[in-house]
């Protein structure tokens, strides 16, 4: 038997449709029973109609459009100078770095051929840096240097001209680690205080 | 000047009426068939080929109905404006966030209502509701008074703007999440999934917040009920 | 005296926070340590889903937002949050849980 607490809470939710079939079934055969339910059914349709019936649109001045229009504008042609920028230094890159793997080649052709045709092999421990050329696509742009395990720090991992998303909004990047904890610290000082069960409690340190 | 859109007729019933349920879209696994079962997506695939036009008609087809949302959640038209400006540059510049396989509205409203709480969490921001007590004789060509299509007699119509009017303002005072899941759901008829994304939320805080937002209403509506 | 009272209304008036947020500062201003800083989390960022990184952009949004004295205090609390031990961040995480019940 559907308690008049819970009727009360389903009401919404069956006015707008969503209530399961089972469940509206079992609503519907309550009210019928319960005039008190019956006038609360009747005062949340006419409540929620009237909600229904308030204005759903305004008429956009002709300022508002120009005005947005010309943003965006803006926006794009900031986004394509920056994709230019990436093409033109990428275009300066290629041929440097095709002059950069001839002369490697060159140079480890000659050590081949010095040294009796033995292969050139890493040493142990041998952590050197190593420029990693690599064709930038559309995510991963080209590193300046990669970082070998246990050999020394590279000098950098980050991108001379940072990808699009990176670019667009570098100080989402920047805070990510605040971003992800937001809502704890936006209401940080609440939660300190907030006490719990004498059984939760945990000693500090 | 931007195409006023006509406002949707008032339901006979309380039910109300909703966008195409997102369960009878098409399997959406690829862009094209979300595409081809809903217009807007389509536009919005355009626009983040570049086409410009395209960003322009979803303007014109949305703006009147994101400046209206705005409008009850800050203090002055112009900031209204300047959000509604604020969602579509958004729009644009996360452009190629948007997934087909979701309904372009519930994204578009996602922008929205985000940009809408910040403004309410401003310290500047002013009472909503001086938006709609106007001085007499002022013009309002947009917003309330919400017309009663029985009215017969000019006192009945009195009383149906005075309704709409009260309406209006208790839905002002409501908590912004409330506010936002009540005019999301019952004026732009956002069905509750949607609804519970554009919140960032799930289904069951939003039938909690529609929940504690009608028995609001009812309470302040109670003279006239 | 009355001079001064329109001085400091002025001064009061130009100083007053921006309304509109400020806007964030583009690539080249962050300093090197802040570019390696924001690499390293945007490589991380990308291996998140999709909702997860739409929640992340709407939250940077909010907090472009907020006035400057406001992020000032998410940043305080973020330095005094890292600098908690293993003990007082879980017991952090169960304040946390607890406080979050209350809130529906």
């Amino acid at each position: 038997m559907m308690r008049c607490r819970r009727a009360t809470r389903w009401m919404v939710t069956a006015l707008d449709g969503e209530l399961p079939a089972r469940r509206r079934r079992a609503l519907d055969g309550h009210v019928a029973r319960c005039p008190a339910c019956r006038h609360e059914m009747a005062t949340t349709a006419a409540v929620l109609q009237g909600v229904g019936g308030l204005a759903t649109s305004s008429e956009v001045p002709g300022r508002l459009e120009q005005a947005t229009f010309r943003r965006v504008r803006l926006l794009a042609a900031a986004e394509a100078e920056r994709a230019a920028t990436r093409a033109w230094w990428m275009r300066l890159r290629l041929p440097a770095l095709g002059f950069a793997t001839a002369v490697v080649a060159t140079v480890a052709v000659g050590l081949m051929r010095g040294s009796g045709d033995r292969p050139l092999a890493p040493r142990p421990g041998d952590g050197g840096r190593r420029v990693v050329a690599q064709a930038p696509t559309k995510d991963k742009p080209p590193l300046v240097a990669s970082r070998e395990r246990g050999g020394p720090q590279a000098t950098a991992t980050v991108p001379a001209e940072p990808p699009p998303e990176l670019a667009a909004a570098p100080e989402l990047f920047v805070d990510l680690p605040l971003l992800r904890n937001m809502e704890k610290l936006e209401h940080f000082e609440t939660i300190r205080t907030t006490t719990l069960d004498d059984g939760e409690e945990q000693s500090n340190g | 000047m931007a195409t006023v859109h006509a406002d949707e007729p008032a339901p006979e019933s309380a039910e109300r009426p909703r966008e195409a349920p997102a369960e009878s879209a098409p399997d959406a696994g690829s862009g094209f068939a979300a595409a081809a079962a809903d217009p807007d997506v389509a536009l919005m695939l355009r626009c983040q080929s570049g086409e410009e036009a395209a960003f322009q008609d979803l303007f014109r087809k949305f703006s009147p109905r994101v400046l209206q949302f705005a409008r009850r959640f800050v203090g002055s038209e112009a900031r209204a404006e300047e959000v509604t400006q604020d969602v579509f540059v958004q729009v644009f510049r996360f452009r190629h966030r948007y997934r087909p396989q979701s309904r372009f509205s519930t994204w578009l409203y996602t922008i929205a209502t985000n940009l809408c709480l910040n403004e309410v969490r401003r310290p500047e921001r002013h009472l909503r509701v001086d938006l709609w007590n106007r001085r007499d004789g002022e013009e309002r060509p947009e917003g309330p008074p919400l017309p009663d299509p029985a009215a017969v007699t000019p006192e009945e119509g009195a009383a149906a703007r005075q309704l709409g009017q009260r309406l209006e303002a208790l839905v002002a005072e409501l908590p912004p999440k409330q506010r936002a899941a009540l005019l999301l759901s019952r004026v732009d008829g956002l069905a509750y999934r949607d609804v519970a994304e554009a919140l960032g939320s799930t289904e069951g805080a939003v039938k909690a917040l529609l929940f504690r937002a009608t028995q609001t209403l009812k309470r302040g509506l109670r003279d006239y009920l | 005296m009355k001079r001064l009272g329109i001085v400091a209304l002025l001064t009061a008036v130009l100083a007053a926070p921006v309304v509109r947020a400020q806007q964030p500062r583009p690539w080249h201003q962050l300093s090197p340590d802040e570019q390696r800083r924001a690499w390293e989390n945007y490589r991380r960022y990308q291996q998140l889903p999709e909702h997860k990184q739409r929640s992340l952009e709407e939250r940077y949004q909010r907090f472009q937002a907020m006035p400057p004295q406001d992020r000032d205090r998410l940043r305080q609390n973020y330095e005094t949050y890292r600098g908690f031990d293993p003990g007082q961040r879980q017991e952090f995480g169960q304040k946390y849980r607890r406080w979050k019940s209350g809130q529906h």
